[in-house]
């Protein structure tokens, strides 16, 4: 199974150099200290915005410190708030989800009325809210962006589930007895594995997207943490004299969630066959 | 659509309500001289004394006569303030839309019927960089570019300062200037999304037997592609367009503040910073909405492209 996979894998040159970019990015993140040449958070007024160069190989910000390792930095953030978030929106969107499709009747009702108003909520200003309301440190980030993102899931795998509920396997387990919570677990969910997997991937990249949007407009992590959004918005102060301050922690956001994007539709194009025409 | 705008209130209200600080803690928090009494004072005055159950009931009962309150801040009713921003917005958010439509259709239908080609790869590589592109750091460099090196356009606010001395044409021209880049910004994301979208579903439409059918009778190509497919592939295309508003509004929130447009979502993220309580939940129903408004022209055109469907 998984050697089949991997073969199909290997010929996805998209996919494939997605994975290597996340991986690479990965080990940047685990092995920060050794690879950032200064300390992310020493300040050196004297060479404060100076421009890309040799010493300083993405120049410096406003107050001196080293923009290339503050990024290098920067990773841990992203691809923290990144996992966790949607590890915490793949639990909730997973379960509604499950309990939507096999239940049905007022369960179904409850769980797809509270889905669509999370789609009809604009998502961004609820985040913002609870952000500016509870402190802004890296856990409230991760778990607000993870409640508010679960939705597209559990519409997804209720879906699914409401088309296998009548299948003979299932009708099978019903007809021997089995518990509710035994089908649910053992029996649909490693069918609804694939869209699991291919959200998760997706939805990793959104949820960088959006702890940058937050950090960018002051409400992410704090300064002198560094993260890619906050470089940003020192970015913005300096936008008429230290261009590299905008355009190098832009830069990182767009490879990192190109990675994941490209590996998730890659994935997607693998695992299911159906929906693989996507990206013809 | 009554239901939805009462549940999404009223999440946005156990929110508020139910986190740490309050409007009072930010007017008179730091404050030494305020006593615990006048701090209760301006509890009550604010109506913030009593349990959030009874406040969201007064809040429900006052906003069936449109009644939003006043502003925590500086005592103006929420709905002037609102009203006065609304158009900003509204401008924003249609033009954006009307330039996704404009652009990304033709874009989905050319990939789409040249499948494979050239042109069909430069798209795929645009919309995946567009999926995955920041877009107020696109915004960040589009000002630098435009606004600071090549100084074309403005990169903050509606107006120009002498804005009142020009002609109508004049006014006209600086407004233009003014709106370039926030809708270009705000429409980029939906713009990949959308042209992505409405390539995968021309092909699925292009598959199909009538088309074989329209092909086979000797149809010209041009006949074939823009009266038998695209109205069949415009049917999911609209729909996407109505659930792709609240990202449009939700951008709106990034997009204002970055380009200092003086439209609601700027007012909204203001309202946030400062515990404005009224204007915050204000500005949250109008959103939600002009997201539900949106979906209702959804279906609305559904019904005008597509004969089969019928109101039950």
């Amino acid at each position: 199974m998984f050697k089949v996979f991997w073969e199909r894998f290997k010929h996805n040159k998209l996919a494939l150099s997605g994975l290597i970019v996340i991986l690479v990015l990965t080990i940047q993140a685990c092995f920060a200290p050794f690879i950032a040449p200064y300390n992310p958070t020493e300040q050196n007024i004297a060479n404060r915005l100076s421009p890309p160069s040799g010493k300083h190989f993405l120049g410096t910000d406003e107050l001196g410190r080293d923009v290339f390792s503050r990024i290098v930095y920067g990773t841990r953030i992203s691809l923290s708030v990144g996992f966790v978030a949607v590890g915490v929106a793949v639990l909730i969107g997973t379960l509604l989800g499950l309990w939507a499709g096999f239940f049905g009747g007022w369960v179904d009702n409850l769980i797809m009325r509270l889905v669509d108003i999370m789609l009809c909520f604009p998502t961004f200003f609820l985040i913002l809210m609870v952000i500016a309301f509870l402190s802004p440190n890296i856990f409230n980030i991760m778990l607000v962006i993870g409640l508010t993102s679960w939705s597209g899931l559990t519409r997804l795998i209720r879906g699914e589930c409401l088309s296998m509920r009548e299948r003979e396997f299932i009708q099978a387990a019903r007809l021997a007895g089995l518990k509710n919570n035994r089908i649910i677990f053992v029996h649909l969910l490693p069918n609804v594995f694939t869209p699991i997997l291919v959200f998760a991937t997706l939805g990793i990249g959104s949820a960088i997207l959006t702890e940058s949007a937050l950090s960018f407009l002051g409400l992410g992590v704090q300064p002198p943490t560094p993260s890619w959004g906050n470089i940003l918005t020192a970015g913005k102060d300096y936008i008429h004299t230290a261009w590299w301050l905008s355009f190098f922690p832009g830069l990182a956001i767009l490879i990192t969630v190109l990675a994941y994007n490209l590996l998730g539709e890659g994935l997607r194009d693998i695992l299911d066959p159906k929906m693989g025409d996507k990206n013809g | 659509m009554i239901p939805l705008i009462i549940g999404i209130s009223l999440i946005s209200f156990i929110i508020l309500h139910l986190a740490p600080g309050s409007p009072v803690d930010s007017v008179a928090g730091m404050n030494i001289e305020v006593s615990a009494d006048s701090k209760s004072r301006l509890c009550s005055l604010y109506g913030l004394d009593k349990p959030w159950y009874i406040q969201y009931y007064n809040w429900l009962k006052r906003i069936i006569f449109l009644d939003f309150g006043d502003s925590f801040k500086d005592g103006r009713k929420v709905r002037t303030k609102i009203l006065e921003r609304l158009p900003a917005t509204l401008l924003l958010n249609v033009l954006s839309l009307f330039l996704i439509f404009l652009i990304a259709l033709p874009i989905g239908i050319k990939s789409a019927v040249k499948q494979g080609s050239f042109f069909d790869k430069g798209m795929t590589v645009f919309t995946f960089v567009g999926f995955s592109i920041p877009t107020f750091w696109l915004a960040l460099l589009l000002m630098i570019l435009f606004g600071v090196k090549l100084g074309w356009l403005p990169i903050s606010g509606m107006h120009s300062l002498n804005y009142e001395n020009f002609s109508f044409l004049g006014k006209l021209w600086d407004l233009v200037k003014h709106l370039i880049l926030p809708v270009f910004c705000s429409a980029f994301g939906g713009l990949a999304y959308l042209s992505r979208y409405s390539r995968y579903t021309m092909l699925e439409v292009i598959r199909q037997n009538y088309i074989r059918t329209a092909r086979a009778k000797g149809l010209p190509e041009k006949d074939v592609i823009y009266r038998h497919a695209l109205r069949n592939a415009l049917i999911p295309i609209v729909t996407l367009l109505g659930l792709s508003l609240p990202g449009l509004i939700s951008g709106g929130f990034i997009f204002e503040t970055i380009f200092a447009w003086p439209g609601m979502g700027r007012l909204g993220y203001l309202a946030i910073m400062s515990y404005d309580y009224p204007l915050i939940m204000g500005v949250g129903i109008i959103a939600a909405f002009l997201t539900l408004a949106g979906n209702l022209i959804a279906d609305f055109i559904y019904l005008c492209i597509d004969p089969r469907v019928k109101y039950k």
